[in-house]
């Protein structure tokens, strides 16, 4: 049984994976090879955002770009209670780690979306967690729940000291840096809402940047459909949990704020006009409904 | 129970392996840190330029250039019958598979520098797929025989026609289908070009280099000495032709660049023919 907290942190979880599956299937279904092209583009994209965000905040709080400080200092995704992870090592040079549950699998499973699932796993570990160590890391992702074939995850990360030139040794090592006085400050992860919001505009950003990047102006046609069949699916699953839907409710349980003014991030990720195309297909569904 | 082709192979094999373990163990006795970054950019090299020259090789041959393909020319350890891998997906956009019995992983453990065989499973099939793909498709090797916590190799490939040039599109597409080729003396010389490339400029790194070489050549003829006693052989040019991957000092020397080939010359290629050629003389190993 979950708590309240837990039961919207898990709906702002599934509210981000379903987008991405909805964003791929209307561009792979509307688009074919293309649409999967700028998919598989905004996802790199993606990952390679929240890489740069995150080195951008573990070098300002003077920690080293290594290994352990990608997976356990401040990561941007919020935990899912869902998750279970079985952990080998974990040093500054290599995590070795099996994901034995992953919900994000999970549900793209019962939504038949396997394929675009695969998309994201192919895609974003690798560009994330290599851009993370400035393209020095070595990611390995042998068998992944997305997998028909295999039934958990493994991870096989490592950032080799004796790869990097010398001049990011110091940055990523200890060792390598002898006047290294540790951490200014600690690093947390943010809020499920916080957190979950912010992924899902980065997403839809580099998506539909791609989008457009591949397709031209027809790219923004497959994501004004994603968005509108998202608010529509979103609204169904909320109606089914609290009969008396409010926007309060939905809001607290999907990642983007009640109000789009509310949110800041968009004066970074409002490229082509983005935020007027969420404001038309997105809000004004839910609006329409839950006034 | 093993019939003398698939010694034949197997001993073959043994030469690169050995080459690898004898060079690695070398650079990192003598040169510690500096001698990993040095091998493992030289495997990083070997890797790719054996990719590129394989995805060179399919293209010009009208053979489809996939993932499929890949694995028939060049399957990771030739014939050798100890290589013992189960496929999960074989199709030219992804392969998965688990490998249960590496000859090079045992060879590396006998040798005790299996922790200096995990630069390969680290480095090597990340170039390779690198080179083959031009930096398109991906390599995942989660668990490897040569780490002593894991029981098999686990590794994932994929090379998506979404992530592809039109033209990677047409090569992908368009074409006949592979068959696996004979390249151990290839890997070789291109192994050893790569680790002389890295280490040519620097007289401590030549003298590890020289060291590892020269140990190799005690243990290649320390091969053909036992492999001629375990089957009942006898060692002469035909012996030489069917175990040793070696071809001619001459042949061999002229696919390296002089001063590469001098090296590998002075250090192995004249030790080992002369102990072959005294050998057969006093019919040393002969029934």
């Amino acid at each position: 049984m979950l708590t309240k907290e837990q039961q919207e942190a898990t709906n702002l979880s599934d509210s981000f994976t379903l987008a991405y599956g909805f964003l791929g299937k209307s561009l792979i279904q509307m688009y074919g090879d293309l649409g999967e092209k700028a998919l598989r583009d905004g996802t790199r994209a993606f990952g390679r955002d929240r890489a740069e965000a995150l080195r951008r905040r573990h070098l300002e709080a003077n920690y080293k770009v290594n290994m352990k400080s990608l997976f356990t200092v401040g990561y941007d995704l919020p935990s899912d209670p869902r998750f279970k992870r079985e952990l080998q090592f974990i040093v500054d040079e290599a995590r070795v780690s099996h994901t034995l549950y992953c919900p994000m699998a999970a549900i793209w499973k019962d939504y038949g979306m396997m394929d675009i699932g695969r998309i994201y796993c192919e895609e974003f570990h690798n560009a994330c967690y290599s851009h993370y160590a400035y393209n020095y890391t070595k990611v390995n992702l042998s068998k992944t729940q997305t997998q028909a074939e295999d039934d958990y995850c493994a991870f096989n990360v490592l950032l080799i000291p004796e790869n990097l030139p010398e001049e990011l040794k110091p940055i990523c090592f200890e060792q390598y840096d002898p006047d290294y006085s540790g951490p200014s400050h600690p690093l947390t992860s943010p809020t499920a809402k916080d957190g979950f919001s912010s992924l899902y505009i980065k997403i839809l950003h580099h998506i539909f940047c791609a989008a457009i990047a591949v397709l031209g102006e027809k790219g923004i046609l497959a994501v004004q459909g994603a968005l509108q069949f998202s608010a529509k699916h979103a609204l169904q699953l909320f109606g089914q949990q609290n009969e008396q839907l409010t926007q309060d409710y939905f809001f607290r349980n999907y990642p983007l704020a009640q109000n789009i003014e509310d949110e800041k991030m968009w004066s970074d990720y409002d490229s082509h006009n983005l935020k007027q195309l969420v404001l038309k297909n997105f809000y004004d569904v839910v609006y329409a409904t839950i006034p | 129970m093993n019939n003398l082709v698939e010694l034949r192979q197997q001993t073959q094999f043994d030469f690169f392996g050995k080459l690898y373990g004898h060079l690695a163990l070398s650079m990192n006795e003598w040169l510690g840190k500096r001698g990993e970054r040095l091998f493992r950019q030289a495997i990083q090299n070997y890797g790719f330029s054996k990719g590129t020259a394989l995805r060179q090789k399919q293209s010009q041959a009208k053979i489809k250039v996939d993932l499929k393909n890949m694995f028939i020319a060049q399957n990771c350890c030739g014939r050798d019958p100890r290589f013992f891998r189960l496929y999960k997906k074989n199709e030219a956009d992804v392969n998965l598979c688990e490998v249960y019995s590496c000859p090079l992983a045992t060879l590396w453990g006998n040798m005790e520098c299996s922790k200096l065989g995990e630069w390969y499973c680290e480095e090597y099939l990340h170039a390779f797929i690198n080179g083959y793909t031009e930096s398109v498709g991906q390599a995942n090797v989660s668990n490897y025989l040569t780490r002593s916590t894991d029981n098999r190799c686990v590794l994932a490939f994929y090379y998506r026609k979404a992530n592809m040039t039109d033209e990677q599109k047409v090569l992908f597409s368009q074409g006949s289908d592979a068959v696996l080729e004979d390249y151990i003396l290839d890997d070789i010389l291109l192994l050893y070009n790569c680790v002389y490339d890295q280490i040519k400029n620097n007289n401590d790194a030549r003298r590890a280099v020289a060291c590892g070489l020269r140990e190799y050549t005690n243990e290649i003829i320390k091969l053909m000495i036992s492999t001629v006693q375990r089957t009942g052989e006898t060692l002469d040019e035909a012996f030489l032709r069917e175990y040793c991957p070696f071809t001619s000092n001459k042949s061999m020397l002229e696919r390296m660049p002089e001063e590469t080939a001098l090296f590998f010359d002075a250090n192995v290629l004249v030790r080992f023919h002369s102990t072959m050629d005294k050998m057969k003389k006093e019919r040393l190993y002969a029934d």
